[in-house]
C-alpha cells in the first residue's frame, strides 16, 4: 500500500468521522513557514498559482485544479492525483467539479486561511462549507520516512550555507551579497526555496531581510539560515563576530549556549513543548534577563516545521501545552537581545525521536569568531 | 506572469528616498485625497498580502512585507495615515525604515498567531479614531484579503457605506511617474544584466537548479529585491515553463529562461532562449520571431486602445504564418506588483499612454524549431516604446 494511498484514506476517515461529504483543500500558492501548506502535503506537488484546489469525494475520487492552466503539467508529473486539470475560470471549474462529484450537504474546507472572498462566495452557493483546517495537520503529524527525508537533506544545506557564512562574512560585503552567496551555495546543493534572514553591527536589534550595509571589523553578523526541501524548512540560528570576541560577547552567547543545551534536554516524546521553554527562560532569567524572555527582546523559543503540521505549533512559549511527539521537527532557539550585546542568534532544528531527539545538521551551535 | 512564490522575499530591501522621496508618496495620496473628496469618501482602506500581490499599499507607504502577510494602509480624508502589518512588534523597528508613515502597528495576527485579527485590530481603531460610521472605499480587500477577515470588516463597519474604490488607484497606477520608470528601468537593467551572463556561465553541475542557482546570484548581486525564475525546454512536444528541478542540462538543449526581479519594489521581466554547446550556452536568436517581435513593438502608440493592439498582432502573426502560443499571455502592465493593468486581451478596454510600463511576450510554434518566446519590458514615452530590458 503506497504512502499516497494511505493518505487518501486517512482523510476519507477523518471526513467520515466528522460527517462531511467532501473535502476541499485550498491553497494560494503561498509557502509559509509558520503554517501548514495543506494543499502542497496532500497532493505531494507545491502549487504555483494563485488559486488551486483539490477535491476529494467521501468515496475517494480526487480531483485537482490549477492556476495557472500551464501548470497542469508540471503538477500532475509530481502529484500522485490522476486527475489533474489547469484552469483559467477557477471559481467556476471547482463548483463544477463539486458538481461532477456530486457534493451536497456538509463539505470540509482546509486551507480556509487562504481563501479569498469570491471563491468562498462561489462555492458556498453550492454546498455547506464546514471549516476543516485541522484534517491535514492532525494526518500529517505522524511523519513517514520518506517525509523526514528532506528535513534530513535540509539539514545538510544549512550546514553548507552556514559554512559559505563563515567564507564570505567579511569587512566590505555587504548584507545582501553575503545573503547571495550564501544562497548561491544553499540552492546549488539542493535547497528550492530559502528562509534567510540576518543582520549585521555592533549592536543588532533583530535578524531581517539584507540592507546594502556594509559589514566592518568588529560587526557580529547573525543570521537564521533556513533553506526549504520539498516544502520542509530547517532552521539554524548562528552568530559570527568579524575579529577577536569580547570576553563579555563569549561569556553572554555562551549563556545562551547553556540555555539552548539546557532547553534540548526537555525535547523528549510526551512532555509538554512548554518544557522547552520553560528551561531556556530559567537559564537566561538567572543569568539577570529575565525581563528579556518577552516580546520584543525575541518572538517565540522555538516552533515546529513541517508541510503539513508545524506540530507542536508556530510559537513555542511557556504556556505552549502542546506535547512533544515523534517524529516533529522543532527548532529551538535562544535567540535574544541583550541590553549588552544587541541581539544574538543561537539555535538548530532536531527531529524528534522515539526516546529523545536526532540532531539534523553536523555543524556546532558556538560563536565562531573570524579572524579579519 | 504568475511564477512559485518564495517563501520569502530575500534580497537587498532598501527604501532609497533619492529615487523614491516621501514627496513622491505625498503626492500620490493628495491626489488619493482628491478622489475620495469627489466621491465623498471619508476614509480609505487599502490591503495587500505580501509575496503575492502588496502593490497598493506599498503604492502609498513604500512598504512591502518579505512573508505571506497581510498589510492594510488606511487613509483618512484628513489627517495622519496609519498602516497595519502582520508581524510581531520586534519588527515595527525595520518595518520604520521602510515607510515615510509614522503610525505603523504590528498587528499580531495571520501567521503570527491563530487568534489575533488584522481586520480587528484595524476597526478597533476605526472606532477609535470615529470613523465608524462614515464612507469607506476599499482597495484590494475583497480581492486579496482572507474570506473570514473580510467578513469581520463587514461586520465590524455595519452602519458605514462600504464602496469598492479599486479603480481610483488602478488608474494612477497604471500611468507611472518619472521616477517610476526609473525604478522600473533599474530593475530592467538587473534583468538584462543578469540574462546576459548566462552564456559566460560555468556550472559546476549541468543541471537546472544550479543554474537557476547562478541567475538567482546574479541578479542578487545586483541588487535584485525579488527573483523569480522558470525554465522550459521548448522543444519538447509537453514544454512548460517550470520551477528549475534537477533535469540536466545536456549539449544540443534549447534552455527558455523567464527571469523576472525587483529592484526596491519595482519589476521588470524578460524571456531568453539559449542554447547549450560544448563550451557553454549561447542565445538563440531567430529573425523570424525578433522581427515581428520588432514590428508589434513599434505599433504601440500613445492614444491606441489595448483591444486595438490585440487585434493588429493577432493579425500581424496570422499575415506571417506564425502560430501564437497563447498559454502566457500577450502581456500585461508592469510596476509594483508583476501583473498589473492593462492585460493584453481583445477585452481590455484601456489605451497607452505615455508613462505606462509593460511587458510584452510573444510566444510561437515552429514546426521545425519548436516553442519560441520573446519577452521584454518596455515604457512607452511620447515618442514610442523603448525596450527597457535589452
Amino acid at each position: 500500500m503506497t504512502e499516497d494511498y494511505m493518505k487518501l484514506k486517512k482523510t476519507v476517515n477523518l471526513m467520515s468521522q466528522r460527517g462531511l461529504n467532501g473535502l476541499i483543500i485550498y491553497s494560494n500558492g503561498a509557502a509559509n513557514i509558520l503554517r501548514p501548506n495543506h494543499l502542497h502535503y496532500f497532493s505531494g506537488c507545491r502549487p504555483l498559482g494563485s488559486r488551486n484546489a483539490a477535491i476529494v469525494s467521501k468515496s475517494g475520487d480526487v480531483l485537482l485544479l490549477v492556476t495557472p492552466k500551464w501548470d497542469s503539467a508540471r503538477t500532475s508529473s509530481k502529484s500522485w492525483i490522476k486527475e489533474v486539470r489547469g484552469t483559467s475560470a477557477f471559481v467556476s471549474d471547482l463548483i463544477k467539479g463539486m458538481h461532477e462529484f456530486h457534493l451536497t450537504g456538509p463539505v470540509g474546507l482546509a486551507g480556509s486561511d487562504e481563501m479569498t472572498t469570491e471563491v468562498y462566495d462561489g462555492i458556498k452557493q453550492v454546498v455547506n462549507i464546514v471549516r476543516a483546517d485541522d484534517i491535514i495537520p492532525e494526518m500529517a503529524k505522524e511523519k513517514t520516512e520518506k517525509e523526514i527525508e528532506p528535513a534530513r537533506k535540509a539539514g545538510r544545506i544549512a550546514d553548507v550555507g552556514y559554512r559559505a557564512f563563515i567564507e564570505h562574512a567579511r569587512p566590505g560585503i555587504t548584507e545582501y551579497e553575503l545573503l547571495a552567496e550564501m544562497e548561491l551555495a544553499m540552492r546549488s546543493a539542493g535547497a528550492d526555496d530559502n528562509f534567510n534572514l540576518l543582520s549585521s553591527g555592533n549592536h543588532n536589534l533583530a535578524m531581517h531581510s539584507p540592507t546594502d550595509r556594509r559589514l566592518a571589523e568588529g560587526d557580529i553578523v547573525i543570521g537564521e539560515i533556513s533553506p526549504v526541501v520539498d516544502g520542509q524548512v530547517l532552521q539554524i540560528c548562528r552568530t559570527i563576530v568579524l575579529g577577536k570576541a569580547s570576553p563579555l560577547l563569549v561569556e553572554k552567547y555562551e549563556m545562551l549556549v547553556k540555555a539552548l543545551q539546557e532547553s534540548l534536554k526537555t525535547v523528549r516524546p510526551g512532555r509538554p513543548a512548554s518544557s522547552m521553554a520553560i528551561a531556556m527562560n530559567k537559564v537566561i532569567g538567572e543569568a539577570g534577563y529575565a525581563k528579556y524572555c518577552a516580546p520584543p527582546y525575541m518572538r517565540a523559543r522555538g516552533h515546529g516545521m513541517g508541510v503539513g503540521s508545524i506540530a507542536p505549533g508556530g510559537v513555542i512559549d511557556d504556556e505552549t501545552n502542546a506535547p512533544f511527539e515523534k517524529g516533529q521537527v522543532v527548532v529551538v532557539h535562544p535567540n535574544q537581545y541583550l541590553p549588552e550585546t544587541g541581539y544574538l542568534a543561537c539555535g538548530e532544528t532536531v527531529l524528534i525521536t522515539d526516546d529523545g531527539i536526532e540532531r539534523l545538521v553536523e555543524s556546532v551551535t558556538r560563536l565562531h569568531a573570524k579572524e579579519v | 506572469m504568475e511564477t512559485l512564490q518564495p517563501i520569502l522575499k530575500r534580497g537587498r530591501d532598501v527604501w532609497d528616498q533619492i529615487n523614491m522621496p516621501k514627496d513622491e508618496f505625498l503626492r500620490r495620496v493628495e491626489k488619493i485625497r482628491e478622489e475620495m473628496a469627489k466621491k465623498n469618501m471619508d476614509v480609505l482602506l487599502l490591503y495587500g498580502t505580501g509575496v503575492y500581490d502588496c502593490g497598493n499599499v506599498c503604492y502609498v507607504s513604500n512598504y512591502a512585507t518579505k512573508l505571506t502577510a497581510g498589510i492594510l494602509v488606511v487613509i483618512p480624508r484628513k489627517g495622519e495615515l496609519t498602516l497595519f502589518f502582520e508581524g510581531s512588534s520586534r519588527e515595527l523597528k525595520i518595518g520604520q525604515r521602510l515607510t515615510w508613515v509614522d503610525d505603523i502597528r504590528s498587528s499580531l495576527a495571520g501567521v503570527f498567531s491563530s487568534t489575533g485579527s488584522l481586520a480587528g485590530d484595524c476597526i478597533k481603531y476605526l472606532r477609535e479614531s470615529h470613523l465608524i460610521p462614515s464612507k469607506i472605499g476599499f482597495v484590494g480587500l475583497r480581492r486579496l484579503m482572507p474570506y473570514r477577515e473580510f467578513q469581520l470588516f463587514i461586520e465590524g463597519t455595519k452602519g458605514c457605506k462600504i464602496v469598492d474604490a479599486d479603480s481610483i488607484i488602478n488608474k494612477m497606477r497604471m500611468k507611472k511617474s518619472q521616477r517610476e520608470c526609473n525604478q522600473i528601468r533599474r530593475a530592467s537593467r538587473i534583468v538584462s544584466n543578469t540574462l546576459n551572463t548566462v552564456p559566460g556561465m560555468v556550472l559546476a553541475n549541468r543541471d537546472d537548479r544550479t543554474m537557476e542557482a547562478k541567475i538567482d546570484w546574479a541578479a542578487r548581486l545586483q541588487g535584485a529585491e525579488d527573483v523569480r525564475i522558470l525554465l522550459a525546454r521548448p522543444t519538447h512536444a509537453d514544454w512548460a515553463l517550470n520551477p528549475a528541478g534537477e533535469t540536466p542540462i545536456l549539449p544540443g538543449d534549447r534552455v527558455m529562461v523567464y527571469l523576472t526581479s525587483s529592484f526596491e519594489r519595482y519589476y521588470a521581466e524578460a524571456v531568453r532562449t539559449f542554447v547549450v554547446g560544448d563550451s557553454g550556452f549561447s542565445e538563440v536568436k531567430d529573425e523570424k520571431i525578433n522581427g515581428l517581435y520588432q514590428q508589434i513593438v513599434a505599433a504601440i502608440k500613445p492614444g491606441k486602445s489595448v483591444s486595438q493592439f490585440y487585434k493588429e498582432t493577432m493579425d500581424a502573426m496570422r499575415r506571417k504564418e506564425a502560430k501564437h502560443i497563447p498559454d502566457y499571455g500577450l502581456g500585461n502592465g508592469i510596476g509594483l506588483s508583476l501583473q498589473e493593468l492593462p492585460f493584453f486581451e481583445e477585452k481590455d478596454t484601456s489605451r497607452f499612454s505615455k508613462g505606462i510600463c509593460f511587458v510584452l511576450r510573444l510566444a510561437l510554434q515552429d514546426q521545425e524549431r519548436g516553442a519560441m518566446m520573446i519577452g521584454n519590458t518596455i515604457c512607452l514615452s511620447e515618442s514610442g516604446a523603448e525596450i527597457l530590458t535589452t
